[in-house]
């Protein structure tokens, strides 16, 4: 019977002449094509679609509220108050109606010069200074 | 050089390539023996070499010297072995204990193989072990490691370690004596 000691140990696996010589040089070079790997980034790549179809789905499967039991909710008087100033705001509408040429050409032409100033600004932001 | 000397001049970005040279240097040989006796195909051990290395070089910065260096990286050398494995039952779609005859067949016809009869015998019947059991027998019986520092490798407990061991070298003396 023989036994586990009865054999000699020995390292019987070979390598290539100058290979323990050569490896170094050949795992540097290869550490200085592969970039650094971050653990953090799988995580942040599966992360941020993940979170995102989270909430598209808690807005999706959301239960909506019915308007009937919305407006059980509120005081028919201040339903009643709102509908009167609704109406009294359209009849500011009308009034607008009445605005001379000139008093709107000066209106569109404030709009315009905030617009061109906004748009600028965010020209700068995105170009290196 | 310490470990201590050697991590030192890895974390100082004027001296980290001098230092993952001399790192590469002092473990390479190691390395290389552990997971070739996992592989027995040289090529696959160069490879898994190299690649053991460029992770110890990506995740040094994190290893907190609670662990010995060493031991640390035969941990890291020790997974990519085991997902090597792994990969390749899954390629060929083999059984989970079924690697062993393509290795067996790489103990006979490979060049660079030196051995007698009877080794080649013990490393056949290495070949019948679990990929686990294997390893835990290499560590102990080829590279002299203590069981504390094997369980340090393997997250395993002395205890499990030690019957894991005495039961490897039975059913290798069984096989080495059909």
């Amino acid at each position: 019977m023989k036994k586990l000691d009865d054999i000699p140990k020995k390292n019987i696996f070979k390598v290539p002449d100058g290979y323990f010589e050569e490896l170094p040089a050949v795992i540097q070079a290869r550490m200085a094509k592969e970039p650094k790997k971050s653990y953090f980034v799988p995580v942040v790549k599966y992360a941020v679609p993940v979170a995102a179809m989270l909430i598209a789905a808690l807005i999706w499967f959301r239960p909506a509220a019915s308007i009937e039991s919305e407006l059980d909710k509120i005081d028919s008087n201040q339903i009643a108050l709102y509908l009167d100033n609704a109406y009294a705001s359209d009849v500011d509408h009308e009034d607008e109606s009445d605005w001379t040429t000139d008093e709107l050409d000066a209106l569109e032409q404030d709009v315009y010069s905030s617009m061109e100033y906004s748009v600028e600004e965010d020209i700068l932001d995105d170009i290196d200074l | 050089m310490e470990d201590s000397d050697l991590l030192k001049k890895i974390r100082n970005p004027e001296t980290r390539s001098y230092g993952v040279n001399l790192l590469v240097r002092s473990y390479q040989e190691r390395v290389y023996r552990h997971v070739r006796k996992m592989v027995i195909d040289h090529d696959d051990a160069d490879d898994l070499t190299q690649e053991v290395f460029i992770k110890v070089n990506n995740a040094i910065d994190r290893f907190r010297e609670d662990a010995q260096l060493f031991t640390w990286i035969y941990r890291i050398a020790t997974n990519e072995c085991l997902n090597f494995l792994n990969k390749k039952r899954r390629r060929f779609f083999l059984p989970i204990d079924d690697i062993g005859p393509e290795l067996s067949a790489k103990i006979d016809s490979a060049a660079d193989i030196d051995a007698d009869e009877i080794q080649k015998k013990l490393q056949k019947a290495l070949l019948k072990l679990p990929d686990k059991q294997r390893l835990v027998f290499n560590m102990k019986y080829f590279d002299d490691m203590s069981y504390e520092q094997i369980a340090e490798i393997t997250n395993t407990s002395v205890g499990a370690l030690k019957a894991s061991y005495h039961h490897a070298v039975k059913k290798i003396e069984d096989f080495i004596n059909e």
